[in-house]
């Protein structure tokens, strides 16, 4: 995995995590960079960034 | 208050007891205080802000009917904090330990080249610590876990 991580992250749980991928880029400018996906094709992990202001 | 190119995102947890909190998260995890806003008269209202490598923490109290520990809903949880280490693992399990973390999971070594354990704090706040051991790469993560990844670096 990468090697340069913040040393503290914020996992958050939703019931539609797909949907909540969507969500967090179009309200506040999130950028998915990690969907780990079971067989069934259900999120069972994802990572996302901030991107920063210019 | 100075530095806001620090960190964009900060996390907060609220606690029945943030003054105890923000102890247990030094002792436990060795966070350090580096604020703490309170009422003289004991009120509710609280804000600490404590700092672990390059990331800062916000410890809130139950300050509004939206706003709960685990200890006040039956220890659901709807967020979990993970702690990114270099150093040992085992030994920061056992110094969690020691200062009252109830681990649910014991250190184990993950597919994805981490060794990592699972713990409850005190008002039943969920927590992962997380020590790189190996870097993996996607496609052995995928061979060893059978699911489909995308976006690994």
């Amino acid at each position: 995995m990468e090697h340069l991580r913040p040393s503290v992250m914020v996992g958050i749980c939703y019931r539609d995590p797909r949907a909540a991928l969507a969500w967090l880029e179009a309200a506040f400018g999130f950028e998915t960079c990690l969907v780990i996906e079971g067989p069934d094709g259900g999120i069972t992990h994802s990572e996302m960034k901030v991107v920063r202001e210019p | 208050m100075s530095d806001t190119d620090a960190q964009t995102l900060t996390p907060a947890l609220l606690y029945r007891d943030p003054k105890a909190a923000m102890l247990f998260l030094e002792h436990a995890f060795g966070f350090e205080t580096v604020m703490v806003i309170e009422d003289p008269d004991g009120g509710p209202s609280f804000h600490g802000e404590m700092r672990l490598g390059c990331s800062t923490l916000r410890i809130g109290a139950e300050w509004s009917a939206d706003h709960a520990s685990p200890a006040s809903l039956n220890g659901k949880n709807t967020q979990t904090l993970a702690i990114q280490i270099k150093t040992d693992v085992d030994a920061h399990c056992a110094q969690a330990r020691a200062a009252g973390a109830d681990i649910f999971a014991e250190p184990a070594t993950q597919f994805y080249g981490d060794r990592t354990y699972r713990c409850r704090d005190f008002e039943g706040h969920i927590w992962v610590i997380a020590q790189t051991l190996q870097i993996v790469t996607r496609e052995e993560a995928e061979a060893a876990s059978g699911l489909k990844i995308t976006g690994w670096s």
